[in-house]
């Protein structure tokens, strides 16, 4: 039964990529057909133009784009996020239910109802087109995402071992950077992994702001379906396939923190 | 000479709660001071002012003649023990016992020298490659011990270093702290609500209640000569029987009109209502019912205990209990009269439990 229900998952989800993958293996006549042409080599002969015609063209500039902009604002979230929410966890502040139900609410508003205002202001600044408006955006956003995860993630963490590196001769930044940073790791690998796929897949922000410079890759695709040759289904298969493994390998390699989430948090060890 | 001293250390929290009043206390360099007190007595939160993982709000802390009340922990060159060891899990045992004198800046050589010295001195030498969750109890806590050690620190601090092991692990580990201390005479202050465990280790100890202090001493003297009720109950296994009874010229007189004690009152004694108080150990049972003085009293409970039975007798409401021979038998419902021996009688002031 658990099986049954997990292959029908898994056939559901796989199922576009599959299509995916096969259309990006098919000439540009063959997406468009009506009949269902399933089969390499019966039905179309498989090629790998459309990969030809990526790699040839403009999109290694704007997945390098996407990987500038995705990862350091991704670094920048955690690493800020991972500071404020240990501020949050060990320190009486005045007012930090506040400060933190303030940091949520920023998430409250769909973030393309502050696309004008944003525009303005990054006018004013010379931010559109640029890697660091982007980054600043995106880090911006993501940021009350990381401190409400890893406040969680640090709170769990018993102050005996950052009080054990205070009486050890350590300051409380190197014990923070010793002790609880390496512990806080499981915490910060799922911060990381929402945070890239976040800023990764971000359309709205990119198109509006960067259309000219540092174009990322979602704006990309969305431009190639006004083409007037007509869409090249093949080469946005192709991207779309090249454009998410980054995330599936990224997400597999930091696998082993995600399933650990739940084990740590005992002073014993 | 003193080494540590206290000065009027206070600690009241941001919500107004008072964890400790004013606390005085000089320690003695190489000496072992021993806080005792129930939960909630104000133990730890002064040991963690020393250390100076609590901030004190009142008074003043000296060590080795410099005051050292504001003061982070990493300057005051103390080693601390805590109740969970707080190893840092994703160091091995080797690396946790040279974290703390990478702080100080000692070059990695000599480092790898006194790690592998101090593994050997507390027996852990075959665990230098473990991760502390692959250690028990215990050894995790002979590498906390280790890791205070190591830096050689003027003070130990250790807070309840050994109330969550089992009992045979902290029979043993008690006396190797007691063995290293003597050896290496380094002051320690040590935080524990075990009275056995304070009267074993303690060159002093240090009786706290309600955030004061409410007799230090020597293990010796807070056993036979408790200041207050207070104290007479909580050290002791069980703590002190308390009977109350009034003091005439001819001895102490019972509600009942029996005397529990003939004797004849010193001059310069108050006479009037007292609270006697004896230890289980002084009291005799006896079944002779021509006993002139004593408490007529009904068995309730006979706890054996190896080498002796610890008797629980009820005195009209009054829950008492002697310490006899294991071999003595009293049936349950049995009336006995608990006679007390006169080296063994304190008497204690109605009102304010202070010794008399």
């Amino acid at each position: 039964m658990r099986f049954l229900i997990i292959f029908g998952y898994a056939l559901l989800a796989g199922l576009p990529l599959g299509w995916l993958v096969l259309t990006s293996l098919k000439p540009v006549a063959a997406t468009t057909s009506t009949s269902l042409l399933m089969w390499p080599g019966i039905d179309f002969i498989p090629t790998l133009a459309a990969y030809g015609d990526l790699f040839t063209g403009d999109f290694p500039r704007y997945l390098g784009s996407s990987v500038v902009i995705a990862v350091t604002s991704t670094i920048a979230t955690v690493l800020l996020g991972t500071a404020c929410a240990y501020g949050f966890s060990r320190f009486p502040l005045a007012g930090s239910k506040d400060w933190l139900f303030f940091i949520l609410s920023t998430r409250f508003m769909p973030p393309l109802a502050v696309v004008a205002p944003v525009l303005v202001m990054y006018r004013m600044l010379d931010l559109p087109n640029t890697h660091l408006g982007l980054i600043i955006l995106y880090t911006a956003f993501n940021l009350s995402l990381a401190v409400w995860l890893m406040k969680g993630f640090i709170d769990d963490i018993p102050r005996a071992f950052e009080e054990a590196a205070l009486v050890d001769g350590y300051t409380r930044w190197q014990a923070f950077w010793r002790v609880i940073v390496p512990q806080a790791r499981t915490g910060m690998a799922v911060t990381a992994v929402f945070c890239l796929i976040s800023a990764w897949n971000e359309y709205g922000f990119a198109m509006t702001l960067n259309h000219v410079h540092a174009v990322t890759v979602p704006v990309w695709f969305a431009g190639l379906q006004g083409n007037v040759q007509g869409v090249p289904w093949p080469t946005i298969a192709g991207g779309v396939l090249v454009f998410v493994s980054p995330i599936i390998v990224f997400t597999v390699l930091v696998r082993k923190h995600l399933l650990r989430g739940v084990t740590f948090g005992t002073v014993k060890g | 000479m003193t080494f540590l001293a206290l000065n009027a250390v206070a600690k009241t929290y941001a919500d107004g709660t008072i964890a400790v009043h004013g606390v005085d206390l000089a320690v003695d360099e190489g000496e072992f001071v021993v806080l005792l007190g129930p939960s909630g007595c104000g133990k730890t939160t002064t040991l963690r002012m020393v250390a100076g993982l609590e901030r004190a709000t009142g008074g003043s802390i000296q060590l080795a003649g410099k005051i050292v009340t504001d003061l982070p922990p990493s300057q005051r060159d103390v080693g601390f023990v805590f109740q969970f060891y707080a190893l840092y899990p994703h160091l091995t045992v080797r690396d946790n016992l040279a974290f703390p004198l990478e702080a100080v800046g000692v070059p990695w050589r000599e480092r790898a020298v006194r790690v592998n010295e101090v593994a050997a001195a507390v027996g852990v030498t075959e665990l230098l490659s473990a991760l502390p969750r692959q250690l028990s109890g215990g050894d995790q806590q002979r590498v906390s011990l280790a890791r205070a050690l190591i830096r050689r620190p003027r003070l130990w601090l250790m807070d309840e270093p050994l109330g969550t092991l089992d009992a045979a692990v902290r029979a043993s580990l008690g006396a190797f702290i007691h063995e290293q201390q003597r050896r290496h005479r380094v002051t320690t202050l040590f935080v524990t609500h075990d009275q056995e465990e304070a009267m074993q280790l303690a060159d002093r100890v240090v009786v706290m209640e309600a955030g004061r202090i409410r007799q230090v001493g020597t293990p010796t003297a807070i056993h036979d000569a408790p200041r207050s009720r207070f104290v007479a109950h909580f050290v002791g296994s069980p703590g002190m029987n308390f009977i109350p009874a009034t003091r005439t010229a001819q001895g102490l007189c019972l509600a009942d009109g029996r005397h529990l004690m003939i004797h004849n009152a010193a001059s310069t004694d108050v006479l009037g209502p007292v609270i006697v108080g004896v230890r289980p150990q002084w009291l005799q049972v006896s079944t002779d019912e021509s006993e002139k003085v004593g408490l007529v009293a009904t068995v309730v409970l006979d706890e054996y205990q190896g080498d002796h039975r610890l008797l629980h007798a009820d005195a009209e409401g009054l829950r008492l209990v002697a310490r006899i021979p294991a071999t003595q038998r009293h049936a349950l419902g049995a009336r006995v009269i608990l006679v007390p021996h006169a080296e063994g009688i304190r008497l204690f002031d109605p009102h304010s439990g202070a010794a008399l």
